[in-house]
């Protein structure tokens, strides 16, 4: 199911608030298996299939969980615990890739098995091994099924995160009972998840237009169709995925729930290192966590933590993808990452002070490095992400009108026709050109989502502007795609 | 009360009048006549067979259905009225497979209780070879079946509202008129030889091992499950069946596909199948040289032009071009000397006769 549908927003979450709400005070188990029991449906509504992989998945990691709790020989369990969850995802994600690869170098003939990938499946099997982790370290203890059940699969974070921990979560669902009904924060939660689905359903999906139209023609595209492209897609990802975050978080606010946030203005970001604090921060965190102190972290020396940062980036691309174009970004990020540490480690002993010039520059810069990468991300491979940027430099200078046509539907037909501008001999290219202006003032001028929350004053116009919007958006659902997210 | 809560007050009515409003409007006008008959002054864009035929199937007021593919949409069912005295609704499908008129005639059927006089339908026989459950377009659900829960994909929906309730208001030209909706955007000069000899690409020449009997169990099998059971339960219904007249150069495409004999067969077969009810009644327009040899009646080399539409609608009242059992292999043996004996580098000679 997905947040941006009718059964989502009419039935699934009014029912699932309403049960919980009434349960909660009568019953804490009962509220939570009426969570578990919606986040299956939820969860199943895509495909039953995906139902039982996951079920499984739950269940044989509670009892790796109970295993390491209960034995002396905690190291091995954990061991063998993330390595059959690895397992499992290598299968279902990679195993055509690798098979691909090993049958170009070997020459060989493994078959294919075109496995169709479960859901949501890179995002529970690293929460769920960071679990393991926790439980290893001791930092969880006495968890009951119930419990991890919903850990796992409360849907508003199943299927594409954020990747939340259990030190965040569980006692948070210990304290359903004593928590009472918070107004400011359910009206929060609303407003976080209608911003959420705005940024999805009226700029994310428009821009796609163009994006997707760019990937289809890759050929014929003009120097200036190709910087809108990757430009439009370095939008369409953020608006995309932090809308999804979003609205996780809003709806976890609803049952009074604190979701991790996922992203803060990460375009924002001075240099690559901020970037990486400000997008998908969960997922940074995990890597952290997980692999890179495990691998020693900084506490091996510098070339070693130079090493284990490019190893996190190497991996970072390989669970975005199962494609060299996703291990090549995961590289690009990786190189830039390091070498920026390296400057910054010896700038902050000669304590540079940016002006306000260098600190755009640097944005600037920042912004656009992180773009090129994108276009190897979008790409269906590394020839296309090539043969987009080669666009850039050999393309000739028009801008094209299907492309910018795609924008002119819906509102923006009438907006052209009763201002007149579809007349003009520019008319046709103002609604993009729009979005190409207001878009990036947006992600590098506007608050965030949640520092706007942060400073909500409640006021009935706001009120109205939001329902205003929330009504725009559920009319545009009938044209709206899955998100980009979920292919990960 | 809390701020918050008169905030989440102020939004709640927002957002549930807003959707009142907007599912009234959509309700009202019903642009794909999904609850009641069209409004009488409203200049409603009918240009969605998908998706409104099922509404116009159910509420409007009809006797006699023209049903098929893109080769029925030039009909003008003020002929029908005028020349048989039908009053004659067209719910066409571009492509259609057979499920596409089963799922309409279902439709049809159950909305017209007492039954219709008579349906009108077109059979390309190259579209009844697939699977019986084939429709050309995926169909719109919540319009087809009668749950009304799904129905919020209709009420709530942006393009509808802009496309087809809004949009009909500022630009009036663009509204349809009922006796020729679904148009095609041909005008009369699109309909010369010299264009449909521009636009047309020669089927290669092959040798065909297929046999006519791969065909007919695939014919037998969408005849029996998407047909021939509404022309059983139906025997108050006369169903006027017709071969649309394709132009000599899909003949070509035929023969240098080594597919003529098959074709043959095809068409044999289902005549005869189609014949054995009472309440069946076949026109053979495919051997008619006159129509089908001259390319001025065509816009590309299947597609022929109103007044074609016109003469077959003639046909169905006069009952010339009719074949009953007697007389159906002679009217094959007709089309099938025609075709293959017939001059096709010729027809490039002249472009503009």
């Amino acid at each position: 199911m997905l947040f941006n549908s009718y059964i989502f927003i009419f039935t699934f979450l009014p029912l699932c608030v309403l049960g919980f709400y009434l349960l909660k005070d009568r019953n804490t188990d009962a509220a939570k298996t009426w969570l578990i029991a919606f986040s299956l449906w939820f969860y199943g509504y895509f495909n039953l299939y995906y139902l039982a992989i996951m079920i499984g998945s739950v269940t044989v990691n509670y009892a790796l969980y109970r295993f390491i709790c209960a034995t002396q020989k905690k190291k091995q369990i954990l061991a063998v615990g993330v390595a059959a969850n690895i397992a499992v995802l290598f299968y279902f994600k990679y195993y055509d890739f690798f098979a691909q690869n090993i049958n170009a170098i070997f020459k060989s003939n493994i078959a294919m098995k075109n496995i169709l990938l479960p859901l949501g499946i890179s995002f529970f099997t690293f929460q769920q091994i960071s679990f393991l982790h926790d439980a290893y370290d001791g930092q969880v203890n006495n968890v009951r099924f119930v419990d991890y059940a919903l850990f796992i699969t409360f849907f508003p974070q199943l299927i594409a995160g954020p990747i939340v921990t259990a030190g965040e979560m569980l006692p948070q669902f210990a304290r359903i009972k004593e928590s009472r009904f918070d107004i400011e924060k359910f009206a929060g939660g609303v407003f976080i998840f209608v911003s959420g689905l705005a940024k999805k359903v009226l700029i994310a999906d428009v821009l796609g237009r163009a994006v997707d139209f760019g990937y289809e023609n890759t050929d014929i595209l003009s120097r200036p169709d190709a910087l809108i492209v990757i430009l439009f897609y370095t939008l369409q990802l953020y608006f995309d995925f932090s809308g999804y975050c979003d609205m996780a978080v809003g709806i976890g606010r609803l049952f009074g729930f604190d979701i991790a946030i996922n992203f803060n203005s990460p375009y924002k970001a001075e240099n690559i290192i901020e970037f990486w604090k400000r997008w998908h921060i969960t997922l940074s965190r995990f890597f952290t966590r997980n692999i890179y102190i495990p691998l020693g972290g900084n506490r091996k020396g510098k070339i070693r933590m130079y090493i284990n940062l490019f190893i996190v980036f190497f991996l970072s691309g390989l669970w975005h993808g199962a494609g060299w174009n996703f291990i090549l970004w995961g590289c690009m990020h990786g190189v830039l990452y390091v070498i920026t540490r390296a400057l910054t480690n010896k700038k902050e002993k000669n304590e540079v002070i940016k002006t306000d010039a260098k600190r755009i520059v640097c944005i600037l810069l920042t912004f656009i490095f992180v773009s090129i990468a994108w276009v190897f991300f979008r790409a269906n491979d590394i020839t296309q992400a090539i043969l987009v940027l080669k666009r850039v430099m050999i393309g000739d200078m028009t801008v094209s009108y299907d492309m910018a046509q795609l924008f002119n539907k819906g509102e923006f037909w009438y907006i052209l026709k009763v201002l007149h501008l579809s007349n003009l001999s520019f008319g046709r290219y103002i609604v993009m050109a729009g979005y190409a202006l207001i878009c990036p003032i947006m992600v590098f001028f506007a608050p965030n989502t949640h520092e706007m929350c942060a400073k909500m004053k409640f006021a009935p116009i706001h009120a109205i502007i939001c329902g205003v919007m929330f009504v725009w958006c559920i009319v545009s659902l009938s044209g709206v795609g899955t998100f980009l997210y979920f292919n990960f | 009360m809390k701020p918050a809560g008169g905030w989440l007050k102020i939004l709640c009515i927002t957002v549930i009048a807003g959707l009142i409003i907007w599912a009234g409007v959509i309700i009202y006008i019903d642009p794909f006549f999904h609850y009641h008959a069209p409004l009488e002054k409203f200049p409603y864009i009918v240009d969605d067979q998908v998706d409104m035929n099922p509404g116009l199937a159910r509420h409007l007021d009809y006797d006699a259905v023209i049903l098929g593919s893109s080769m029925v949409v030039n009909f003008n069912t003020d002929v029908f009225n005028e020349k048989i005295g039908l009053n004659t609704v067209k719910l066409p499908y571009n492509g259609a497979y057979p499920k596409d008129q089963s799922n309409i005639m279902e439709i049809i059927f159950d909305a017209k209780k007492d039954g219709i006089k008579n349906v009108f339908l077109g059979i390309d026989e190259m579209n009844y070879s697939g699977d019986i459950n084939e429709t050309k377009f995926p169909i719109t659900g919540y319009l087809y079946d009668k749950n009304i829960f799904n129905d919020v994909k209709y009420v709530f929906n942006k393009d509808i509202m802009l496309d087809y309730c809004v949009k009909p208001l500022f630009d009036r030209s663009d509204s349809t008129a009922w006796n020729m909706i679904y148009p095609f955007w041909w005008q009369d000069e699109h309909y010369q030889k010299a264009l449909v000899l521009m636009y047309y690409e020669e089927a290669p020449k092959e040798k065909s091992n297929a046999s006519a009997d791969e065909f007919i169990e695939a014919i037998e099998k969408n005849l029996s499950v998407n047909i021939i059971p509404y022309i059983e339960a139906h025997p108050e219904t006369t169903f006027t069946i017709f071969y649309p007249p394709y132009s000599i150069l899909y003949w070509n495409d035929v023969c240098n596909r080594g597919e003529l004999d098959i074709v043959m067969e095809k068409y044999r077969y289902m005549s005869k199948r189609l014949l054995a009810y009472e309440n069946v009644e076949l026109y053979f327009f495919q051997n008619r040289k006159d129509i089908i040899c001259d390319l001025n009646n065509y816009a590309d080399y299947t597609h022929y032009s109103p007044e074609i539409c016109n003469y077959m609608a003639q046909c169905f009242a006069s009952g010339e071009c009719r074949v009953t059992e007697q007389n159906l292999d002679e009217e094959i043996e007709l089309l099938y000397e025609l075709t293959k004996d017939y001059d096709y580098p010729a027809i490039w000679d002249n472009w503009y006769e």
